[in-house]
Order: structure tokens, then sequence, then C-alpha cells
């Protein structure tokens, strides 16, 4: 098995501007949790309170991948940079900056996910899929 | 927190200078090395399990080979393979 470790590295002032982005605000969390606390919520809270009292201090999120058989194409590698850098909307949005077929893509893209390199987000709204990356580096150990 | 999709499980992991976490839903499961040596707490029920492997790198190695043997997750098996 090979380690893909994917690393990310946020300073604790724009984790707590991502947590007030999710749940709008410190008190609004507490709610949530009182009503269905889960340990998610409540490391979410532990962290907001944390990083509030330390924002430049550096907080890196990984994740570790053991894949059997890793296979990246020139064409994983343009998408991861493009959402990345260019952060398009959805895939057709995607497909047109790589100037190839939507159908395509959204099957590369489908890849990318089930081996947990990106994440894809839903809005109910027109049913638009927004695949996302947002790491800084990817490592891979041999 | 980072989100993984795994086996039917959503594992989030963070690290910082305050040490590492993984938490495993919907199992409600977590391990870290916070205000202690590394150890899991299940369900919130203020049980910490001290477990023998300090490094995330490798307890996440451990977690990846018990979700893909069981297909999910046997915490009685886990926490033996933990120990």
């Amino acid at each position: 098995m090979i380690k893909i470790k994917l690393t990310r590295t946020i300073n604790g002032k724009s984790l707590t501007e991502e947590l007030q982005e999710e749940y709008g605000s410190m008190k609004k969390l507490e709610g949530i949790i009182e009503e269905k606390g889960n340990m998610k919520l409540e490391s979410d809270l532990e962290d907001w309170e944390y990083f509030l009292e330390h924002p430049e201090e550096e907080y890196t999120q990984e994740v570790i991948i053991y894949d059997e058989k890793p296979s990246f194409s020139m064409t994983d590698l343009e998408i991861l940079d493009l959402l990345k850098n260019e952060k398009p909307k959805s895939i057709t949005e995607l497909a047109n900056m790589m100037n190839k077929d939507s159908g395509n893509i959204a099957k590369q893209v489908n890849k990318l996910k089930e081996k947990g390199f990106i994440t894809i987000e839903e809005k109910k709204i027109n049913n638009i899929k927004t695949p996302i990356f947002s790491y800084d580096k990817i490592e891979i150990a041999i | 927190m980072i989100k993984l999709k795994k086996y039917g499980k959503i594992i989030y992991t963070g690290k910082s200078i305050r040490g590492w976490k993984i938490i495993i839903m919907p199992d409600e499961i977590r391990i870290d090395d916070y205000y202690k040596p590394s150890h899991v707490h299940v369900q919130n029920k203020g049980i910490h399990i001290p477990i023998k492997y300090k490094d995330y790198e490798e307890t996440g190695l451990i977690l990846e080979l018990h979700l893909k043997k069981n297909k999910g997750i046997n915490l009685k098996e886990l926490i033996e393979e933990l120990l």
C-alpha cells in the first residue's frame, strides 16, 4: 500500500472564520450541541474557543490515504490544480476551463472523490455540484 | 476539520501544537493526544482508554486497516488493535 498525505495549514483566525461561516455564531453552535450534541460538533466548539484565543497559531489538517494502486494522470493533476487555484463553481465550468467533455470530467472528478482527494458540495438550488480541493500539498511516500 | 468519507464513515482529523485528533462519525469515537498521551474516547462517556500508538500517522494506519478489514467499525476489536 502506498501512503498519500494531503496537507493544508491555516491559522487560527482563518479556522474561526470558517467555523463562523458554517455555524453563524458560537452561541448557535452551543444550541445545536445542546439539541443533538455529537463529538464532531463538540470538537468544532473546542477548536473555536481555543483558536479565538490563539489566532496566529497554525492548524495543520491532514488526510492520509492508503492506496493499493495509486495512479494520477495529467488530467487528474490538472483538475486538482484548477480546483485549487481557479475554484470553478461546477463540473461543467471545470470542463469548460479544460476544453473537455463534461461527462468525462465528471467521471474523473468522481474517481478523485472516491479516493478521498476532493469533496463535492451539493447545492439544493439548481442541483449544482461544486468540486472542492483545498489542500496545499500532496506527499506520496514510497 | 478535514472530512473524509471511508467505508460509510466520516473521519475528521486535525493537528496543531495542542496535539492531534481523529473523530469517527457516526460511531462517536475520538482518538487524540490532547492533555495526555494518546487515548480513545467512546461516545463521550468520560472514559479515556490509553492506546499504544503515540503517533497520528501510525494510529491512522491502524484505523484504515481496521476499516478495510471490517468494512466498517467493530469497536471492541478496534480498541483491542489499538491497545
